[in-house]
């Protein structure tokens, strides 16, 4: 395609391609949706390798050092913190993953962005209740 | 534009990344549940996640008090084996094709699809181990005392 | 009486006034990059933001360039970036928008000069899902290709489709993904899966060209072009239905 691109015309850049963050503001829930859906994927891929790793590392070097790992980080606060916002992602990630998998059903499609506010508004109202749970 | 493969797999990897999706609302759910709700994560130590594997013997005392769920043990393993298949498969598939989606990245589709199985693949490994870990007779080949 | 209906329209109050637009300039032989000139007009009742645009052509700057030709959101030849939506110039009413209004061409097209973009790269993502009748059979010496009522129904909102590429200029996949037909190309190759005459022989060929990760799999269901189409096609409910229908194909049980 890009063999088409004619001599003269201004390439605007990869800039473009991403997202008209310069924009924000006009961007649609649907959009939105996609943004968070995507970050909170990436986060909880991210978080899945390093789960996945320090726990076993942990476990190769023992019993007593796994569990002194695991009380190593959960005695910082910023941990704690980190978690909440893992729970966060994952709930978001979920309820929004149910609404996607709703419209390749074809069911909701045109009541996406009511679908959009309601996993917001139950996402928040589910980490609420799990705070307490990850911070005493 | 013209040069579209119809693929024989992307059907099936998107129709399973749903089945995954939609598994892993419920098995993460779990998984938070009972690491977090009931156990609390401050709480967890190698001896209760024994007990947790080998006897599906799930017991916690934190926020909500004490609790004790007794689930047949073959039932929280096969939650935990398909938790770990089921989030290694719909994270690295997820990211592979977030980065298949930028045409600048095509030009090493190849080598990144390989590097995804590989890794996804030891990622798989790595969890079994862990899980493995968890039974008697492998105690004494990771923990000597 | 015609008062009250002055106020049942609930006229803003710019309908006649001043308007300032923000019109993006790139002329390939005097600039090297592209620059924002502003312009200020007389706006006149019902004015459309293609109005203003010939209104300077006509009265302060006879370079700034525009493609446009029927005037009526018809032919899809003046879709622009208008206030961060893409939307047809001559379908925008000035008085709606807020001022200044900022008129660019559409994003993630290359720029020929002022708003016109090169279209080509659209062209070619239309034509890569075959978008022309194929029949499985002829139908007898003499007889139509009728199609019944209720399977044109089905394509009655696809068929408006006038090419604008305000869809696809939305779409982000369509723009780092050039493999993928985009919303445009995709609501066409409905259009014509959705087609009884052409036979089933041709709707399966037509679902396996289109079943890639580069396809219809591709749509993240953003909604960006259902939002921006002016012509309210939503192209992501036509590749929802493709992408299930290419799944119900493959669980046969499902059916
Ligand atoms: S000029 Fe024809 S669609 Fe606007």
């Amino acid at each position: 395609m890009s063999q088409d691109r004619r001599v003269d015309s201004y390439d605007r850049g990869r800039i473009e391609d991403v997202g008209r963050w310069k924009d924000w503001a006009k961007h649609k829930p649907g959009m939105w949706a996609f943004y968070l859906h995507r970050f909170t994927g990436l986060v909880l891929s991210f978080y899945l390798v390093m789960h996945l790793t320090v726990l076993g590392t942990g476990f190769w070097l023992g019993h007593t050092e796994y569990t002194e790992i695991i009380h190593g980080l959960e005695s910082l606060f910023i941990v704690k913190l980190l978690e909440v916002g893992l729970f966060a992602a994952f709930v978001f990630h979920a309820l929004n993953g149910v609404r996607i998998v709703m419209f390749d059903m074809t069911i909701g499609l045109d009541v996406q962005e009511q679908l959009f506010y309601l996993s917001i508004a139950l996402s928040f109202a589910v980490v609420m209740v799990g705070v307490p749970f990850f911070l005493l | 534009m013209s040069t579209q493969k119809p693929s024989k797999t992307a059907g099936w990897n998107w129709f399973l990344q749903r089945v995954t999706g939609v598994g892993l609302v419920v098995l993460l759910g779990f998984h938070f549940a009972v690491e977090h709700f009931i156990v609390g994560a401050a709480n967890v130590t190698a001896g209760n996640t024994v007990e947790r594997i080998t006897n599906g013997l799930i017991q916690g005392d934190h926020v909500l008090g004490q609790i004790t769920i007794n689930m047949p043990a073959f039932l929280y393993q096969a939650t935990a084996i398909s938790l770990l298949g089921f989030s290694v498969f719909h994270g690295m598939y997820g990211v592979y094709n977030v980065l298949m989606e930028q045409d600048t990245l095509r030009a090493y589709e190849k080598p990144i699809k390989y590097f995804f199985i590989v890794f996804s693949a030891a990622l798989f490994v790595q969890g079994i181990l862990i899980f493995l870990a968890f039974f008697e007779p492998f105690w004494q080949v990771y923990d000597p005392r | 009486m015609a008062t009250t209906q002055e106020t049942q329209r609930s006229e803003p109050a710019t309908a006649e006034g001043k308007a300032e637009l923000d019109v993006f300039r790139y002329i390939p032989e005097e600039d090297d990059e592209p620059h924002t000139e502003t312009y200020e007009i007389e706006t006149f009742e019902g004015m459309t933001v293609l109005d203003a645009l010939i209104k300077i052509r006509d009265e302060q700057d006879s370079s700034l360039t525009v493609r446009h030709s029927c005037r009526m959101a018809r032919c899809g030849s003046d879709a622009v970036y208008i206030n961060g939506t893409q939307r047809l110039a001559c379908n925008t009413q000035v008085s709606e928008l807020s001022q200044p209004i900022d008129v660019e061409p559409l994003p993630r097209f290359d720029v020929i000069r002022d708003l016109v973009v090169e279209m080509n790269e659209f062209y070619d993502r239309m034509e890569s899902v075959e978008p022309w009748f194929q029949p499985d059979h002829e139908p007898e010496t003499g007889e139509e290709y009728l199609q019944s009522p209720e399977n044109r129904k089905n394509i009655d909102t696809v068929l408006d489709c006038i090419w604008c590429g305000a869809c696809t200029s939305s779409c982000s996949p369509a723009a780092t993904d050039s493999d993928f037909p985009g919303p445009a190309a995709l609501a066409k190759a409905y259009r014509f899966y959705k087609d009884e005459r052409e036979g089933e022989e041709t709707r399966k060929r037509r679902l396996e060209m289109l079943e890639s990760s580069h396809g219809i799999y591709r749509c993240h269901t953003q909604f960006n072009c259902t939002e921006v189409c002016p012509k309210g096609i939503s192209p992501t409910e036509a590749i929802m239905e493709m992408s299930r229908d290419a799944v119900k194909e493959k669980l046969r049980f499902w059916r």
